[in-house]
């Protein structure tokens, strides 16, 4: 069977058959987790988000929150979580907040807002309310990739940057490196997320999909330990959660009509920054780093956010959902391949874990960094050179993402191992990144010029929303300028470097 | 006359310098690093308008008819040419020799494997001019280091050289040792240096010492706020001190230096620009943020709510109407108006 979409749902999926015995060959359009994946908070929601609005994803938040941590320790960061009301937020909602806990299976325990501040300093005096929640957060690519990799380990075929470009009776056509290939395939699973109603027209079938953008903020540096969530119902710039090194701040909810070279408002960031500051204090002091924006495949009317399984014969679309039901989500979807397929394995993915770790001496950094991944990329431990100084990337980490985490390109190096996401956003890395693939015989010059220039164009996109309003963020701006206008006279080389005629 | 320079970038360190050979008590304040810090450490004048510029002379000119913003146009293409005399004299009293013409623009290798025009250059760079490559063997050799891989300097720039500056195809060998280029057409000449970022630093060092040692006070403060009366500044207060002069300089850079900000601006001068950005990174054009900076006379005086103040001066990358990344003109103004803004009377 082929899987179409390497998101978080699609790499589950491919785990999920890989674990049940099926032939799986997973195509993927971009990189691993770069759609609504890679753009979404990363957050394992308690569910309680939800109770009030959407009862019936809060329990399934409630109960794939606790089933993620039971199989996937190494890849989550048990920060818990807290619920604030704040000075002026509608009181009623506490009351049937607690209700929809109970009703929910959500476990929520109440604080005294003396409590909460001193389990949270960098809060607003102004918190009334708080309730303590399983709150997690998880580096979406990082899962992702790790469920891609199991699956591979399971026999499992991945292929990033293969679009599929045809699907009729058992072959699925696509475009890899510039030529055609085929797969042949009983039965297609359709996880494009928001991409879905595109890739169930190849196939003939008519999908009706809204996709909703997200925007969320980072700021450098961890403002709080816990998700800081607001208690209310389900708004804009609700939730602020620690992320590494960084905290984001999120999100907005706006309709969206394009599908890719979607923007970010202006407003959108006001709104972000207010509501965050307002909540968490601590953020008033601090930088923010970038903007990003993703879009949430939504299904139907609303802002029901549980999951649609649309199971044609040969062809199962699953999409909407969150990232923290994605097990579920792919649990539902592999059943129904079973099913027509004759298979009668079971789902195992509740219960086993995503790749086994090891407790060995000198693997906790790369535990930290790499989760269960850690023991492999300890491997390149010997090539300690730092790369990226702002995220204390090193030399190692670069090849070992390069050769072992599917990666073509140092942005899909840089969604492994988080190069250049610090405060120069790449400014002093994306040339030594490619010089290390370039020295390891992995890519020719001009295809060093190229990436540099294609990162550069990506980090651009993340600093321009944020441009006006933050003056660090301008001065980023100016340095990428100076070093790669002004010194490297990219601006002006672009026509004579083969590949980069496109830029201009 | 008391004269306090703000900023000891190249602007700053050429204003101080000049104000000090015409025997005023100057005071510099700085802060931080800014751009020309960080840069390669070579004078550029002028590199592109439209296309590519081959006289900087002629392009100054050019530019002193056409752009009436530019810094150069307040200046004079006479200044551009006096100013950048008395940086290559400055540069040898700090025992740096800065080899070039303004007639002519020389194009150097980067450590990014690309091309690079650019108007003086130190003389280890000099000689390794791109121009000198024609037929000849370029060895390209050094201990790989941060940022810098010998091996794709040498491929890229055998692609480049030639589709750049018209030269024939150079036969590329690199190797180990010193971190050195070698233009093998002349016959046992001198090695040559790639220019790397961050060489700015040293130039500038250099003379700041100069100034130091003819008598500039030196101090190390971040300039706050200051107090007007009339259109005369009367004093800067910095985090440490205050500072009183008869007439001031500012050259504290652009957003790199801290010197402007997207909101509001030192001292609250009025500002030239609008704070927009094209969404392509490096276009040839520019972003019109660039353009920004504060607004000048013809001798470099700012206005305040629309009131020339006469005893201010400002210089280098804080000035509006250029954009040096583009046109590659950033030392070559910051020398420029630098000198004149230190001439004061």
């Amino acid at each position: 069977m082929c899987v179409v979409g390497g998101g978080i749902t699609g790499a589950g999926v491919a785990r999920d058959l890989a674990l049940r015995g099926v032939d799986v060959v997973l195509l993927e359009k971009g990189d691993l987790g770069v759609g609504s994946t890679g753009r979404s908070h990363g957050l394992l929601h308690s569910g309680g988000r939800y109770v009030v609005s959407d009862p019936e994803s809060a329990a399934q938040c409630a109960s794939e929150n606790r089933i993620l941590r039971r199989i996937a320790p190494s890849f989550l960061k048990d920060t818990g979580g807290l619920f604030v009301g704040m000075k002026g937020d509608d009181e009623e909602y506490y009351s049937r907040f607690v209700k929809g806990c109970r009703r929910a299976g959500v476990r929520a325990e109440e604080l005294s807002p003396e409590e909460a501040l001193r389990l949270e300093p960098g809060l607003s005096d102004d918190v009334e309310v708080a309730f303590r929640v399983m709150d997690a957060v998880a580096d979406p690519f990082l899962l992702t990739v790790a469920n891609a990799y199991a699956a591979s380990l399971e026999g499992a075929e991945v292929h990033t940057y293969a679009e599929v470009v045809g699907i009729d009776d058992g072959e699925v056509r696509f475009r890899s490196n510039g030529r055609e290939r085929l797969v042949k395939a009983e039965v297609v699973v359709n996880a494009s997320g928001v991409w879905a109603a595109r890739v169930a027209e190849l196939a003939g079938h008519a999908i009706t999909l809204k996709p909703y953008r997200g925007t969320i903020l980072v700021y450098a540096g961890r403002a709080s330990e816990h998700v800081i969530n607001r208690l209310r119902m389900p708004s804009q710039g609700d939730i602020m959660l620690p992320h590494r090194n960084t905290t984001l701040a999120g999100t907005t909810f706006s309709p969206e009509e394009r599908l890719e070279r979607y923007g970010i408002e202006p407003e959108e960031v006001q709104v972000l920054r207010r509501e965050a500051e307002r909540v968490l204090v601590k953020l008033r002091t601090r930088r923010i780093l970038r903007a990003y924006a993703g879009l949430r495949p939504i299904v139907g009317e609303g802002r029901k956010r549980d999951f649609s399984l649309i199971p044609e014969d040969g062809f199962i679309t699953i999409t909407g959902g969150k990232f923290t039901t994605y097990r579920l989500m792919a649990e539902h979807a592999s059943d129904e391949v079973c099913r027509q397929l004759g298979v009668r394995a079971r789902c195992t993915t509740a219960t086993t874990s995503i790749l086994e770790e090891e407790d060995r001496e000198g693997l906790e950094l790369y535990r930290e960094r790499y989760g269960a991944l850690g023991t492999q990329a300890a491997e390149y431990a010997d090539r300690r050179r730092r790369i990226c100084l702002c995220e204390g990337v090193t030399e190692g980490e670069v090849l070992f993402a390069a050769e072992k985490l599917f990666c073509r390109n140092i942005r899909d190096i840089r969604r492994r191992t988080r190069l250049g996401m610090g405060y120069c956003q790449g400014r002093r890395c994306n040339l030594e990144a490619a010089l290390v693939l370039y020295s390891a015989g992995m890519i020719d010059h001009s295809t060093v010029h190229t990436q540099v220039l294609n990162s550069l164009r990506e980090r651009w996109k993340g600093l321009l929303p944020i441009a006006a309003q933050v003056d660090e963020v301008l001065r980023e701006l100016r340095l990428m300028e100076a070093t790669f206008g002004c010194a490297a006279c990219y601006d002006r080389i672009k026509k004579h470097v083969r590949g980069l005629e496109r830029f201009l | 006359m008391r004269v306090v320079v703000v900023g000891a970038g190249v602007a700053g360190a050429i204003a101080a310098l000049r104000a000090a050979e015409r025997g005023m008590e100057v005071t510099m304040v700085h802060h931080a690093a800014g751009a020309s810090h960080r840069s390669l450490g070579v004078v550029d004048v002028l590199g592109y308008l439209e296309e590519e510029v081959e006289s900087p002379a002629e392009g100054v000119e050019w530019i002193c008819r056409h752009r009436k913003e530019h810094p150069y146009a307040l200046t004079g293409a006479d200044t551009v040419a006096e100013a950048l005399e008395f940086f290559r004299r400055k540069a040898e009293e700090a025992e740096m020799r800065f080899e070039g013409s303004l007639d002519e623009n020389i194009h150097v290798a980067t450590q990014f494997g690309t091309v690079k025009p650019t108007c003086l250059a130190p003389e280890r760079v000099y000689t390794g001019r791109v121009e000198l490559w024609d037929g000849a063997m370029v060895g390209i050799s050094g201990r790989v280091q941060r940022d810098y891989s010998p091996a794709f300097i040498a491929a890229s720039l055998a692609e480049l050289v030639p589709r750049l500056v018209k030269v024939r195809p150079a036969e590329v060998v690199h190797g180990e040792g010193e971190l050195t280029l070698k233009p093998l057409s002349q016959s046992g000449d001198g090695e040559a240096a790639l220019p790397l970022l961050g060489d700015g630093r040293a130039v500038i060092e250099a003379l700041v010492r100069l100034a130091e040692s003819a008598g500039v006070r030196v101090v190390r403060d971040r300039i706050t706020g200051g107090s007007f009366r009339g259109n005369l500044l009367e004093e800067l207060r910095g985090v440490r001190s205050t500072y009183r002069a008869d007439a001031f300089v500012l050259a504290t850079g652009d957003w790199i230096g801290g010197g402007i900000h997207g909101r509001q601006e030192l001292l609250g001068l009025d500002v030239a620009g609008r704070l927009e950005l094209r969404k392509i990174p490096l276009p040839e054009s520019g972003h019109p943020y660039a353009l920004r900076g504060v607004a000048v006379d013809g001798n470099l005086r700012p206005s305040r709510r629309g009131r020339r103040i006469e005893n201010l001066r400002v210089a280098g990358a804080l000035l509006a109407g250029y954009d040096y990344c583009t046109e590659k003109s950033g030392w070559g103004v910051a020398i420029a108006t630098g000198y004149l803004a230190g001439g004061v009377e």
